[in-house]
């Protein structure tokens, strides 16, 4: 593992055009961009998938504060958040909370930005990341067009929402899902039936954040 | 119960993950601790720190372990009780080496379970697959337990009061300068000799001449802000006060939601209060003055999950009348101006007389054995007889009956037509108008009914609408609503309409839509909250203390006693002269609770006698009241506060103006709780225990202890507390008494004994444990062990009802449409009577009937609506360090509308400013439509000046405070910007704490007969939270 990486880490200085700027930041000039990329890499379908309720969420943002204790998010960054916005015309005005973490993008920005494949999909079908691998330089962090990874300092390398992986090892539930106040983030896998994700996933007025970068996130919106 | 399904959590068909990962992720979490951490990013901008770039250097295989999970080895999961906020939701509290790593929801609490918890009977084991909700503020528990700002020791100032200069000094010390007293402050230059708790405990009477004041102990003044019912802590400390021999006890319930219990005082002839919305079963519920989906009680989790689900399933509608919007798109919104809601009240109930939309049968029960035969839980006065001119109901005596009969209500037998005592007739009239003789003089009856209906007769709909300035369609819209779904429809509300000038009066015409319907005690209808498993009798009896002193004498805030009782009154009457107004305001129907603003007001003005020693516990009235710093002005006064000793752990704006400070535990360090949730329809026992250990030397418990013994005050110490046969037990340690308590809740609860396995698992994870086994004998911690295993103990909602639907903790108690006791009670100031039905000019004025508009005048043309969020809790929230970093201050929500009008645009800077506080506060503006044109919103919690965001001058701060004691997770949950934080003996204040503005310093304070007060209902003396004008000006 240890020799992978350092052969990783000298192809991805090479990438640089390089191999002189040691330890230096210029990658976060160059930024990527995600609709620029033409490389199929990386492209799936992730097994599990989340519908999230957005007309139930009321922004108490439990989620964000479970999502922190569960996976010691350290404060300044986070895995999920919570947007608030206001919409309609006084009196005829409503809240609408929008719970937002990594969408489990079907055609991922983060996977082929990444020069040393620490970003990858798993036999799940899930865009995580080895962090043993990863060498923080933030390609992936700037390709993700919906903020949802960071550079966790203490950790030093790239982070992001893992669905809990360990929770759902165990059985558990991710610690989101499990605290929603209100029930707005429903997991499940796709394709699986009678369920209340099952029920949600069929309805037809489903959109996704973006849609118009062909990011094609898994995870859904009702009342977006 | 139906409905819940979605809301278990599915166990099946998770994502298998390959967990040899997790096995070689451990190396790292030893070689991690010393990473060097750079300027954290804001949370809504960029994740990327500035300076991260390839590094070549980097060590390979660095990677960071999420916590370890309920069911991994080395954690201890622990079932306790949330004090995030008063909702005392059940915790399951996961450690890792003394640091608590996470908060769960107790999954068999059904208030963190969308009321469909696990099976009580489910063994502890098993209970860790399954999870409860928990809402941010619980989450954060670590954060206030590990809080870094922390107060771990004895302090004493060494400046003048409110100097911020403090020394560490022993326990013993303290224990021993507060008892004896003497020129505690010599060495700081003054003179005076101080009054210790010794010397104040006197029999001797404050003024002979004045016997009603009581003794001289009265002056001892102890205010609990820790949770009015947060028992046993608010039961030791009167049974504290009580063995001292003061009076003046009082907890926070004036902050809270006094004028909202006022409310039903008034319908139900001051009998009982606590009536909510049924969420689980109602159709329709309309709600004044609070959003259940905002965290009002019973909290974000005791009703929100299966409001929000049902509203969303159709099943439920939920409107909310009020200055802010509801925080969920699945509710409708009024917006309203404070205090305009009894128009929109009484303009709906005229829709509902007019219309007929009441429940006749209901109605026409006079009494319990008549409502019974209808399978109604209770009754009410509608048929009960009135005489207005005399300002009471009709008595039997009235019309000569004699005996048993001589003092009851009287209706008119709907068959017979005769007059006769209430609870000889199946049925009365509704409404009837007529006439007696009393006293020789024709005087007018009406029954209740008639009374109420000519009440809201008095101005057409249009003229509601008008003075509601709410459109006539939407009140007959809700009245409509309100009488489609039958008994399935209810109002609820909370302080929002109740802590207001006359809010009291509001509260009371609003039940009383309710018991148009007939809703109370049925299922979907109003339910009042239900009782617990007592904890002071079973094996043990907690509450008997021999041998203490006689209390007597009127509180120092002045409530339970009629100004014209006293000597003082009696002495201007005798003299000839105006005794009108009061010098200060009395509250004899205040029969509720504590009032802790009006008892500083009156040590404030040391009347009706000066204040000697007043102990402050958890308490920060100064920024939890409105207008609070003007008691600022009383704490900085030594005449008026000759000794303040603060029980807290944390440096507040109260605890700021004391002479010592006491530490304490934190909720989850050894603070134990033995009742219910607060607010809920089924019985519960959610008990809290200590999850890690307290680091600081000392405890409330000690406190009240340790100077018991030194006054041989009785009810602490040896034999303190007999058992069933007789034998006495000691009271030396916190525990003592509460795993006795928890001992008589097992045995009020019939609960089983654990079995051996949930023994081992308990004696393994909770550190009370030791202490708990000493205090009881192996059989009662067996039963203890049951409770303790589980978080408690709990019923659920099936078992609240009967067979047909009514609610078993609902009682008979009928809500009247005249209230006798108030109507004949004087306004203090003017010697009136207080206005005797909730009439549409009553809100919003002070004692002299001026309404706070005009007083403030013109110029301050908005008002300002200080509420709380979600993610806090009130003055106990900078802290919270994910709430902070979501929500750094506090904004300025301004309508759309009058933002247009001041030339206000979304993010401008603007200046807020009252009568009161001229020089104003500054914040920037969010121009909204979520917020009632003429209203201001600002959230309440921001702007402290304390409890860690001012600089604080400790000899010995290094162990006086907690400071930094999580090693590697500092950085991690308190960031870096803490590190070095204590220089030498100064205590830096933390830059993200405190930020915004301070609302409640905008409060109103006004003069009464020469005396600046703060502004409250004049009837209750509970504090105007939400009537106040500003105004806001573009900087």
């Amino acid at each position: 593992m240890e020799k992978k990486t350092e052969m990783d880490r000298r192809k991805f200085m090479k990438f640089l055009g390089g191999g002189v700027a040691a330890g230096v930041g210029v990658t976060l000039t160059a930024t990527p961009g995600f609709a620029k990329s033409k490389s199929k890499k990386g492209q799936g379908k992730p097994k599990y998938a989340m519908v999230i309720n957005t007309p139930k969420c009321i922004g108490c943002m439990a989620c964000v504060a479970a999502c922190k204790s569960e996976n010691n998010v350290p404060l300044g960054v986070t895995r999920t958040r919570v947007q608030d916005a206001e919409r309609g015309t006084y009196p005829k005005c409503y809240r609408i909370f929008t719970p937002e973490l990594c969408n489990q993008c079907e055609n991922p920005p983060c996977i082929p930005v990444c020069p040393v494949d620490a970003t990858f999909r798993n036999p799940d079908g899930l865009v995580v990341i080895d962090q043993k691998k990863c060498i923080s330089c933030g390609m992936c962090v700037k390709s993700c067009p919906y903020n949802a990874r960071f550079i966790n300092e203490m950790a030093k390398a790239a982070d992001k929402c893992d669905l809990c992986e360990k929770r759902r090892a165990q059985g558990l539930q991710p610690a989101c899902v499990e605290v929603c106040t209100t029930n707005s983030r429903v997991l499940g896998k796709v394709g699986e039936k009678d369920t209340q994700f099952a029920k949600l996933s069929s309805r037809k007025d489903l959109s996704v954040l973006k849609a118009k970068l062909g990011t094609k996130p898994a995870f859904k919106y009702v009342g977006l | 119960m139906a409905h819940n399904d979605d809301f278990n959590v599915q166990k099946t068909d998770l994502p298998d993950v390959a967990s040899d990962e997790t096995v070689t992720r451990k190396d790292f979490l030893k070689k991690a601790g010393q990473t060097v951490l750079a300027g954290a990013a804001v949370l809504a901008g960029s994740a990327l720190p500035s300076h991260v770039g390839a590094d070549e250097n980097r060590q390979a295989t660095k990677t960071l372990d999420p916590a370890k999970t309920e069911l991994d080895t080395g954690v201890r999961n622990v079932y306790s009780n949330c004090l995030g906020c008063d909702h005392r939701c059940g915790i399951r509290v996961r450690v890792e080496e003394g640091r608590i790593t996470r908060v769960q929801g107790n999954p068999y609490s059904h208030q963190n379970m969308a009321f469909s918890g696990i099976p009580y009977s489910t063994p502890a084991a098993d209970s860790l697959k399954h999870a409860g909700r928990v809402c941010l503020k619980g989450s954060s528990a670590a954060h206030v337990t590990h809080d870094p700002y922390r107060i771990l020791k004895p302090l004493k100032r060494k400046g003048p009061r409110g100097s911020d200069q403090w020394e560490v000094i022993s326990w013993e010390q303290m224990i021993e300068e507060v008892v004896e007293g003497g020129q505690l402050f010599k060495h700081l230059g003054e003179n005076r000799h101080i009054e210790g708790l010794r010397a104040v405990r006197n029999t001797a009477p404050i003024d002979p001449a004045q016997p009603e004041l009581g003794p001289k102990s009265n002056q001892l003044i102890f205010a609990n802000g820790g949770g009015g019912y947060q028992q046993p802590r608010p039961g030791l400390i009167s049974r504290w006060t009580n063995s001292f021999g003061s009076r003046n006890y009082v907890d926070h319930t004036d902050a809270c939601q006094l004028g909202w219990y006022m409310g039903f005082r008034f319908a139900n002839d001051f009998k009982g209060d606590n009536w909510r919305s049924d969420y689980v079963s109602a159709k329709f519920v309309l709600t004044f003055g609070i959003t259940v989906f905002t965290g009002a009680k019973p909290g974000l989790l005791g009703v929100t999950s299966i409001a929000t689900k049902r509203a969303q399933d159709g099943e439920l509608k939920v409107v909310t009348v009020d200055p802010k919007a509801p925080r969920s798109q699945l509710a409708g919104w009024v917006p309203i101006k404070p205090g305009r809601d009894l128009a929109f009240i009484l303009g709906m109930t005229r829709w509902m007389i007019e219309n007929k939309r009441y429940d006749t049968t209901f109605l026409e029960n006079p009494n319990e054995a008549a409502a019974k035969k209808d399978k109604e839980k209770t009754f009410c006065g509608a048929t009960y007889l009135v005489a207005p001119t005399e300002k009471r109901h009709l008595k039997g005596k009235d019309i000569g009956l004699k005996g048993a009969d001589a003092d009851k209500y009287l209706v008119i037998d709907a068959q017979t037509k005769e007059m006769k005592p209430f609870d000889q007739v199946e049925r009365g009239e509704i409404f009837y108008t007529g006439e007696v003789e009393l006293n020789g003089k024709k005087v007018k009856i009406k029954s209740g009914l008639t009374v109420w209906k000519d009440l809201v007769f008095e101005h057409s709909l249009d003229e509601y609408a008008k003075e509601a300035e709410v459109p006539k369609s939407s009140i007959i819209e809700m009245a409509r609503e309100f009488t489609s779904y039958g008994k399935k429809a209810s109002t609820d509300s909370y302080r929002g309409i109740g802590n207001q000038p006359f809010g009291p009066h509001i509260g009371w015409a609003m039940w009383m839509m309710n018991n148009l319907i007939g809703n109370l005690g049925h299922k979907g209808g109003l339910l009042k909250t239900a009782d617990y498993s007592g904890y002071s009798k079973g094996f043990y009896d907690l509450g008997k203390v021999d041998g203490g002193p006689k209390l007597s004498g009127v509180r120092l805030d002045r409530r339970q006693f009629n100004y014209e009782d006293t000597t003082e009154f009696k002495q201007l009457v005798a003299q000839g002269k105006k005794p009108y107004p009061s010098k200060l305001p009395w509250y004899p129907l205040n029969m509720r609770g504590g009032a802790w603003g009006e008892m500083f007001m009156g040590a404030d003005h040391q009347y009706p006698y000066p204040a000697k020693v007043a102990i402050t516990y958890f308490a920060d009235l100064v920024f939890n009241m409105p207008a609070g710093t003007r008691f600022e002005e009383t704490f900085l006064d030594t005449e008026k506060i000759p000794l303040h000793i603060a029980i807290s752990t944390q440096y507040g704006m109260t605890a700021r103006l004391a002479d010592y400070i006491v530490p304490d535990c934190c909720y989850l360090d050894g603070m134990y709780f033995t009742i219910g949730y607060h607010f809920s329809p089924i019985r519960a026992n959610v008990l809290r225990v200590p999850a890690v250990k307290n680091p600081a030397d000392g405890t409330l418990e000690r406190f009240l202890i340790d100077t018991a013994a030194k006054l041989n005050m009785p009810g602490f110490g040896a034999n303190a507390i007999p058992d069933n046969s007789g034998k006495k037990h000691p009271f030396a340690v916190s525990e003592d008494y509460c795993a006795k308590a928890y001992a008589n809740i097992a045995f009020n609860s019939k609960t089983p004994k654990a079995s051996a396995e949930e023994i081992a698992m308990v004696e393994k994870n909770y550190i009370c444990s030791d202490l708990f086994k000493k205090a009881l004998t192996s059989d009662e911690w067996a039963h203890v062990c049951y409770l303790l295993a589980r978080g408690g103990y709990f019923q659920t909602y099936d078992e609240a009802f009967d067979e047909n639907g009514l609610h078993k903790f609902t009682p008979a108690m009928p809500f009247f449409f005249y209230c006798d006791r108030m109507a004949n009670t004087r306004n203090p100031a003017t010697g009136e009577f207080w206005p005797d039905l909730p009439r549409i000019d009553v809100p919003g004025k002070d004692f002299f009937g001026k309404r706070i508009d005009a007083n403030e005048g013109k110029e301050y043309n908005l008002y300002l609506d200080s509420t709380k969020h979600p993610m806090m809790t009130k003055a106990r929230s900078q802290n919270f360090y994910w709430a902070l970093e979501i929500l750094p201050e506090n904004y300025v929500e301004i309508n759309v509308r009058d933002a247009k009008r001041l030339g206000i645009k979304d993010g401008d800077t603007v200046k807020v400013s009252s009568k009161t506080l001229k020089k104003g506060a500054v914040g920037k503006a969010k121009v909204t439509g979520l917020v009632a044109e003429g209203v201001v919103g600002i959230y309440h919690s921001y702007g402290q000046r304390g409890y860690g965001s001012i600089d604080v001058k400790i000899d010995g701060a290094e162990s006086a405070i907690q400071g930094l004691k999580l090693g590697k997770w500092n950085d991690n949950m308190f960031g870096k910007e803490l590190q070095g934080f204590i220089k030498g003996n100064l205590v830096v204040k933390d830059t993200r704490r405190g930020r915004g503005i301070f609302a409640n310093e905008l409060g109103v304070t006004y003069d009464y007969n020469g005396n600046r007060i703060m502004s409250v209902d004049p009837t209750s003396g509970t504090p105007n939270f939400y009537y106040h004008k500003i105004k806001v000006e573009k900087v």
